[in-house]
């Protein structure tokens, strides 16, 4: 009871930094409005799609693959600035110093971490759906919990990797090249659900991509609350 | 001369509640800490002195288990730091810089350690902490507007909030001016009356010799004197010479 405490305290903590500097949130929107547009005027609005007689737009073909990259480059913000407020204020020695198991720690992070990540999808979905101009209605809550699947499993890892970097010089270089090779799973699965959500699935292949996303986010949230203790150690 | 034995081995029965054995720390090549001996017993005011670089900073860290020795052993009210976690709710640290979140009000910082050390603190109980250190005014503010006197006191207040049995200090004088300065000597005062074991790293010998029972002296990572304040002077003008020497060689 205490440690779910503890890790309440740390996302109202972290929400409430979040709300007064807008840090991370700004930084988050502002470059994934800059995806969204760049592959809009790299790829051309009216660009055929891959698939010949879909009525598709190539920039709807793509639209799959370019949400998780703006999810994941705009989400790599987030995380780096979570730890960065606590080696910044010197909270990260402090939180070590607090009594209680430190996968509240963990807990807390990950959860702040996951609702920001979630206000920012929240926006980000629906502006490219209309920019891109594609019909979600139908596909929503479908695409929603591929969302939100995909997000827990890169929160997870990300907050592990996170921690792991903040004590480094080079953090912001390190925290993308360790974290996207563990992440590879959770990008190929999150993307080929989305995919199939938005596409249609029409071999029945959508609940075993949900099935491995869940697995794999199971597996990553699993092995890094146990070993968080030993990321933030010195 | 080998002051390190005149305390260490004094046995008055009452509870250790740290002790350091033959603690030795590296960083990358530099020993901060050589084989430090340190045995503090409940209720003992103990300041740490020594200059900048002379480990008095990786000692406290080492002693609440932030940090791992290289070498040596520590223990905390009887456990190493690692295995005492639920012994933590007796020990409060100030550390050197006031460790405080800058967006948040006073109030929401003492409210979040509250939370973190498992206290179930109202709000009212809260305020009247901050009055107890004279910040009652600036609950409501953000401690990001904060001086650093205004910073150092509500640190203060939060490594006392949970009435913790052992205070280890870091540098409480620092950034300070004269009328700080005297407040924090009046709030170890109280604190040394609550009979609460505390342990001073300071650079303001004076200060420290005039409030502590105990000085231990470092100097390059080695204790260079350990015992009464009364015999410091005295004592360490002869132990920095042979640590020159030593550091010499």
């Amino acid at each position: 009871m205490g440690d779910a405490r503890r890790a309440l305290a740390l996302v109202r903590k972290d929400l409430l930094t979040e709300r007064r500097s807008k840090a991370a949130f700004n930084a988050m929107a502002f470059f994934a409005a800059m995806v969204l547009f760049i592959f809009s005027f790299a790829l051309g609005p009216d660009a055929p799609g891959m698939a010949a007689g879909s009525g598709q737009t190539l920039l709807q073909y793509l639209w799959p693959g370019l949400l998780w990259v703006a999810i994941f480059f705009t989400g790599i913000l987030a995380l780096s600035r979570s730890f960065q407020v606590e080696m910044e204020s010197g909270g990260m020695e402090a939180l070590r110093l607090y009594p209680g198991d430190k996968k509240a720690i963990y807990a807390g992070k990950l959860a702040a971490n996951l609702i920001i990540l979630g206000a920012m999808e929240l926006i980000l979905i629906p502006v490219s759906a209309i920019l891109y101009n594609i019909d979600l209605i139908d596909k929503l809550p479908a695409l929603l919990g591929v969302v939100a699947l995909g997000s827990l499993g890169f929160a997870a890892v990300g907050t592990f990797y996170a921690a792991l970097t903040a004590n480094l010089r080079a953090r912001d270089v390190m925290l993308p090249v360790l974290l996207f090779p563990v992440l590879v799973p959770v990008i190929v699965a999150a993307v080929k659900a989305t995919t199939l959500v938005v596409r249609g699935d029409l071999m029945g292949e959508l609940w075993t991509w949900i099935r491995i996303l869940g697995l794999i986010d199971l597996v990553l949230l699993t092995v890094c609350t146990l070993t968080f203790e030993f990321a933030i150690e010195e | 001369m080998n002051h390190r034995a005149q305390a260490a081995g004094s046995d008055t029965g009452r509870r250790v509640v740290v002790e350091a054995r033959e603690v030795s720390k590296r960083y990358a090549r530099n020993w901060a800490l050589k084989a430090v001996d340190l045995r503090v017993e409940g209720g003992e005011l103990v300041s740490l002195l020594g200059p900048n670089g002379s480990g008095k900073s990786t000692l406290l860290r080492v002693l609440t288990g932030v940090t791992r020795p290289t070498y040596g052993s520590v223990e905390l009210f009887g456990a190493p730091p690692k295995t005492s976690n639920g012994k933590r709710q007796h020990l409060g640290v100030l550390p050197p810089q006031s460790y405080l979140y800058g967006e948040l009000t006073a109030l929401e910082n003492l409210n979040f350690a509250a939370v973190m050390y498992g206290l179930k603190s109202h709000d009212d109980e809260l305020v009247e902490a901050l009055a107890h250190v004279g910040l009652e005014q600036a609950a409501d503010r953000q401690v990001r507007t904060f001086s650093s006197g205004m910073r150092k006191r509500l640190a203060l207040a939060r490594a006392t909030l949970h009435d913790p049995e052992l205070v280890l200090l870091d540098e409480p004088y620092g950034a300070l001016d004269v009328e700080g300065i005297g407040w924090v000597d009046a709030f170890v005062g109280e604190l040394r009356e609550a009979g609460k074991t505390l342990v001073i790293a300071t650079h303001e010998i004076g200060r420290a010799l005039a409030l502590c029972d105990r000085a231990v002296s470092l100097r390059g990572g080695r204790v260079v004197y350990d015992g009464p304040t009364s015999s410091y002077e005295g004592a360490v003008s002869g132990a920095t010479d042979s640590v020159r020497m030593e550091a010499k060689r």
